[in-house]
């Protein structure tokens, strides 16, 4: 019997399920989460108990860490269970598993709609894991929230819309060697009729599958090229990005709207770059290969995003006519830990390089991740560790109190870009 | 004392112009502007710099014939012109110096690149 399940569940406490098959880790794992601000209401030593409590309809905690090999059921039925629950918990593993298999499982997990707070791989401290985890336990959002948010009618999206409550965030990008800002990259946010913020992932998507998200992202484009011009005319040469997928660029008349909002603000073409995500096959190569062709001859750039993942591929490198490779997150992140990221973030960067390409690292977070892309050959970066996004009301200051380079963001970085004279 | 280095900006986007304007002065460099390649090779008529960025893409007069006609027309064998321009590749590179630019300077630019060029293309320092 196990007298950690018995603690009382704090208010402000985050909670966490255990469940390791080895007694001891179990045991030194709980009570080092317990004195870290967690409270660790079920400690398993089964996927199988910790599937009977969520079909006993147990509550389930903020966060579950488990091993990945069990003699019935694994880590990877755990996951699937808990990706079909309402607000389902972060995961967080620990296995003696080879690294390759626990990196599917990240994988996996993510894949899932699962958010994971880290991984560690035997032997590792428990103290370790813990304070990892406060870490986390600070990033939290509170799970009411998360459970409460419902799906949005496309009446509400279209309300969004034509009330003009589409939001543009903007998040920096800037260069290794002299940290200067090179551009922003527009992201869409909205917000409901109270104000507070809708989530990418209720917006996005669900904008697309209601046919809406060429008119939203219009609204982005026009708040980036007014930006953009008022910045230019103040003398920051910086760019400005924005999101669109190849269906968007295919539609000619979304293209000629672009066009002409570039034309009015009396902005060159070039500062705007269009970053295409691709998350189907191109069912029209012809079509799509002539449209950003077009594009590209009208003076804008083309940027590759999430380069590598889904289909966005060497095929499409070599048809479209690009002049920017963004590198993925998800490679990016602990790269300085991890050698297989390593090696794709340096094999992304020499054949941008190599093809006079600017290459981004995204989701640079850490001055150990700066060091890596740098290392790795890449040129620019964006993330945390330089800024986070923010309302394009508040970017032309944040500019401001730069003055256009970011040095303060890689001063904690030994060997960081040398100050512009 | 040496004067300052001079460039000859020829773009036909005002912003453009007026930020390579800004951008040239910061590094110690001035600059006169025009807004097509007509106005550019009646400036060079008139008087010598040290530098031309020329843009590429201009209604009227192209960034490229308006090269070949200083070379052949005016004679500036020898004056550096940059090539200001949008496309980053390196076929494109090649193509330009057959073109009879002396250097690219890739749109998006940042100060950096600027300064890197004039450094370049420009008079040594004393």
């Amino acid at each position: 019997m196990n007298a950690l399940a018995e603690t009382a569940v704090g208010t402000r406490m985050r909670s966490a399920w255990v469940v390791l098959r080895d007694a001891e880790t179990r045991a030194a794992l709980a009570a080092e989460l317990s004195g870290n601000g967690w409270t660790v209401s079920q400690s398993l030593a089964s996927v199988r108990e910790a599937l009977a409590h969520f079909h006993a309809g147990v509550p389930l905690p903020d966060l579950v860490v488990s091993g990945l090999y069990f003699e019935d059921n694994d880590g990877f039925d755990l996951m699937h269970e808990l990706a079909a629950q309402p607000g389902p918990p972060a995961i967080y593993l620990l296995s003696h598993q080879q690294r390759a298999v626990i990196r599917a499982a990240v994988s996996l997990a993510r894949e899932r709609g699962l958010r994971v707070a880290g991984y560690a791989d035997f032997p590792v401290s428990t103290w370790s894991i813990a304070d990892e985890l406060s870490d986390f336990s600070a990033s939290l959002p509170e799970r009411e929230k998360v459970a409460g948010a419902a799906a949005l009618s496309p009446g509400e999206l279209r309300r969004i819309i034509d009330s003009r409550r589409i939001r543009t965030f903007l998040q920096p990008k800037v260069r290794i060697d002299t940290a200067e800002v090179a551009g922003f990259e527009a992201l869409m946010r909205a917000v409901d009729e109270n104000g507070a913020v809708i989530t990418p992932d209720r917006l996005i998507e669900p904008l697309a599958a209601a046919g809406m998200l060429a008119d939203a992202s219009l609204q982005v484009f026009e708040a980036t090229v007014e930006f953009l011009r008022q910045c230019l005319m103040e003398g920051y040469p910086v760019s400005g990005s924005v999101n669109a997928s190849l269906g968007l660029i295919a539609d000619r008349a979304f293209c000629d709207e672009l066009t002409a909002m570039v034309e009015a603000a009396g902005i060159d073409p070039s500062w705007v770059t269009v970053e295409i995500t691709e998350t189907e096959a191109m069912s029209d190569v012809a079509t799509v290969t002539e449209r950003t062709g077009r594009f590209r001859m009208r003076g804008f750039n083309l940027a590759i995003d999430d380069f590598g993942t889904a289909y966005s591929s060497f095929s499409q490198l070599s048809r479209l006519p690009f002049s920017e490779l963004k590198i993925e997150k998800s490679f990016v992140t602990w790269v300085h830990n991890d050698a297989m990221r390593q090696a794709v973030v340096a094999a992304c960067a020499t054949l941008g390089t190599r093809l006079g390409l600017r290459v981004v690292a995204e989701g640079v977070e850490s001055p150990l991740e700066l060091a890596a892309v740098r290392e790795a050959g890449c040129t620019d970066v964006q993330g945390f560790l330089v800024a986070r996004p923010v309302p394009a009301s508040r970017a032309r200051a944040w500019l401001h109190s730069c003055q256009g380079v970011a040095s303060a963001a890689f001063a904690a970085q030994p060997g960081g870009a040398a100050p512009q004279d | 004392m040496r004067p300052n280095p001079s460039a000859l900006v020829v773009d036909d986007n005002a912003i453009n112009r007026n930020l390579l304007d800004g951008i040239l002065r910061r590094i110690g460099w001035t600059a006169i502007l025009c807004e097509g390649g007509e106005q550019a090779l009646q400036t060079l008529r008139e008087q010598t710099f040290d530098l031309v960025l020329l843009d590429l893409r201009m209604p009227g007069l192209s960034g490229i014939e308006t090269c070949r006609r200083i070379r052949s027309e005016l004679g500036l064998a020898r004056l550096p012109v940059v090539a200001y321009t949008a496309h980053g590749m390196l076929e494109d590179r090649d193509r330009m110096l057959a073109d009879g630019f002396n250097g690219m300077l890739i749109k998006p630019v940042s100060i950096a690149d600027v300064k890197a060029v004039c450094a370049e293309f420009g008079p040594a320092p004393e």
